[in-house]
């Protein structure tokens, strides 16, 4: 358990009595506490664990190189998903982008990291929530797995709480929908 | 169905979404080694990022001083083309004694606008002057700004401020006419030319109406030549500059002392042509020599009046004395200047003055 923060030359300094009062900075700090909730909120808003894993790292390199510009450390995690969700959905752009000008693979041609995302191949839920619109999924996977409230998602994701609401709704019933078909 | 209901609901669903996805994440992992790439990713970043700062401040500051410098260029090449108008020019011809005044290459719309009332009003300082004292004040050359050898920056007119320990020094008393030679060093770089600014003023209240001021006649006094002659005089720090002066004491005669300078001094800007105009109290006249200069032939008579002490000041510039030097004479004297010269001691121990070649 972390205790007793203590700014010391621009970084976040605290001791972890656990660790043997072990020091550790901001980041390693951040790091233990955030990036596998991060990781994780990536992963249900991306489809591919090597994207999420690359989102998530550029988020941390981004926030802690610049985190002189950061006011309140109590606002990283705030920062960070933002940084996050940003991320994602500029990756899925572009990948869509991509799959317009690709060519389109062999029937018989397995991925290269099929291995492994087995395990969110697998779900359905994960399968329904990636058929979704992304603005629906954004609202049920900040609403209901990172537990923001309306208030916070809307600002995080820069619309308004009716929408927020009205994008919940609506992801949760096509949601609904989409895992009746699976069965 | 009540809104109750309805909450109720959806507070089921979304209790069941909560659950469903924290279940299907929950075997996710960071991979390992994230740790120490980040540690070594960030500060990688942000020595990228402060490289990427310094080196978008560094061109920005290149290019801004670029283009100053090509504006700067572009005006002080207009500036030069513009014949007499242009900054060496306005800050030379300005006379007032200012700290930096003429010695100095500001702006040349603000530095000519200020200098250029101080020129006005003192190019009527010597005539003035002279009209009142009886005493010649010749108006320093309006010199062009000189390049120095590098031709790289210009060299403005010296002021009193720019020339230090001036000296001046008896060289000898030759069959009545006393050499005087003064000596000073250049404190900042600057220009001299033509004929130093001298001031004779009388002590005890007598008017000096009667000390007109000439150039240098080896006929009358064989003061040290100049040389090369007539050419400006550029200084740089530390540099030594010469002129010398001598005192011609008049005899007390009945002929009134010539009212105006020989004709042979040229009536240029940069030599000093004023003399007293006015008649001097009981003048006495000098042996005509053979340029209508006077010469110390005269003899005094048994009644001639007490000595009077006259003193020669210089100034560099303005009406600041810089030095002066003390003579006596008892019916007026001239004064014969030699122009500006480099100090050259051996030049000067291998030419003294030797006797005045008439009038004894």
């Amino acid at each position: 358990m972390l205790t007793s923060p203590l700014r010391t030359g621009g970084a976040l300094v605290s001791s972890d009595p656990e660790a043997g009062d072990v020091t550790v900075d901001l980041l390693t700090e951040t790091y233990r506490d955030h990036y596998g909730s991060l990781l994780k909120l990536a992963a249900l808003l991306l489809d591919d664990l090597a994207s999420c894993e690359d989102v998530v790292q550029e988020a941390f390199i981004r926030v802690h190189s610049a985190r002189s510009r950061v006011r309140d450390p109590e606002k990283i995690l705030a920062y960070l998903r933002q940084t996050v969700v940003n991320l994602s959905r500029s990756t899925l752009r572009r990948r869509l982008i991509g799959m317009r000008l690709a060519p389109k693979p062999m029937p018989d041609m397995a991925s290269a990291e099929e291995g492994a995302y087995d395990l969110l191949e697998k779900d359905a839920l994960i399968q329904a929530l990636r058929g979704i619109q992304r603005r629906q999924r954004e609202v049920l996977v900040l609403r209901y797995f990172s537990d923001l409230t309306e208030a916070q998602v809307a600002d995080l994701l820069g619309i308004s709480i009716g929408s927020v609401k009205a994008y919940g709704s609506r992801g949760i019933e096509a949601l609904r929908v989409r895992m009746e078909a699976f069965r | 169905m009540s809104a109750p209901d309805k909450d109720d609901g959806l507070d089921e669903v979304g209790a069941a979404l909560r659950e469903r996805l924290h279940q299907a994440v929950s075997g996710l992992e960071p991979g390992p080694g994230t740790l120490d790439y980040l540690r070594r990713a960030v500060p990688a970043r942000r020595r990228r990022r402060h490289a990427a700062l310094a080196a978008t401040a560094v061109s920005v500051f290149a290019v801004s001083a670029g283009a100053t410098l090509a504006a700067r260029g572009s005006f002080d090449g207009r500036a030069s083309q513009a014949n007499g108008t242009n900054v060496g020019n306005l800050m030379t011809t300005a006379t007032n004694d200012a700290p930096g005044g003429g010695s100095g290459r500001g702006p040349a719309t603000s530095g000519g606008q200020n200098m250029d009332p101080g020129g006005s009003g003192a190019t009527q300082l010597p005539s003035s002057s002279a009209s009142a004292s009886g005493s010649a004040k010749p108006p320093q050359p309006a010199s062009s700004p000189l390049a120095t050898p590098s031709g790289s920056q210009l060299i403005g007119a010296c002021q009193n401020s720019s020339v230090t320990s001036v000296v001046a020094t008896q060289t000898s008393v030759t069959g009545g006419v006393t050499y005087e030679t003064f000596a000073g060093t250049a404190r900042t770089a600057c220009t001299l030319a033509g004929m130093p600014g001298l001031n004779v003023a009388a002590a005890g209240g007598v008017s000096s109406v009667n000390i007109p001021i000439y150039k240098a006649d080896p006929t009358v006094a064989p003061l040290l030549s100049t040389a090369p002659g007539g050419q400006t005089l550029t200084l740089l720090p530390g540099d030594r500059f010469e002129f010398q002066i001598a005192w011609v004491p008049q005899g007390c005669t009945s002929t009134p002392p010539p009212t105006s300078p020989p004709s042979s001094v040229p009536p240029t800007s940069g030599t000093p042509t004023v003399s007293a105009t006015s008649s001097g109290p009981t003048p006495s006249g000098p042996t005509s020599s053979p340029t209508g200069h006077p010469t110390p032939s005269g003899t005094p008579s048994s009644s001639a009046p007490a000595p009077v002490t006259y003193s020669v000041a210089y100034s560099v510039y303005g009406t600041d004395l810089t030095q002066s030097a003390s003579f006596t004479a008892s019916c007026g004297a001239a004064v014969y200047v030699t122009n500006y010269f480099e100090d050259q001691g051996q030049r000067r121990q291998g030419q003294l003055p030797t006797a005045p070649a008439s009038g004894h």
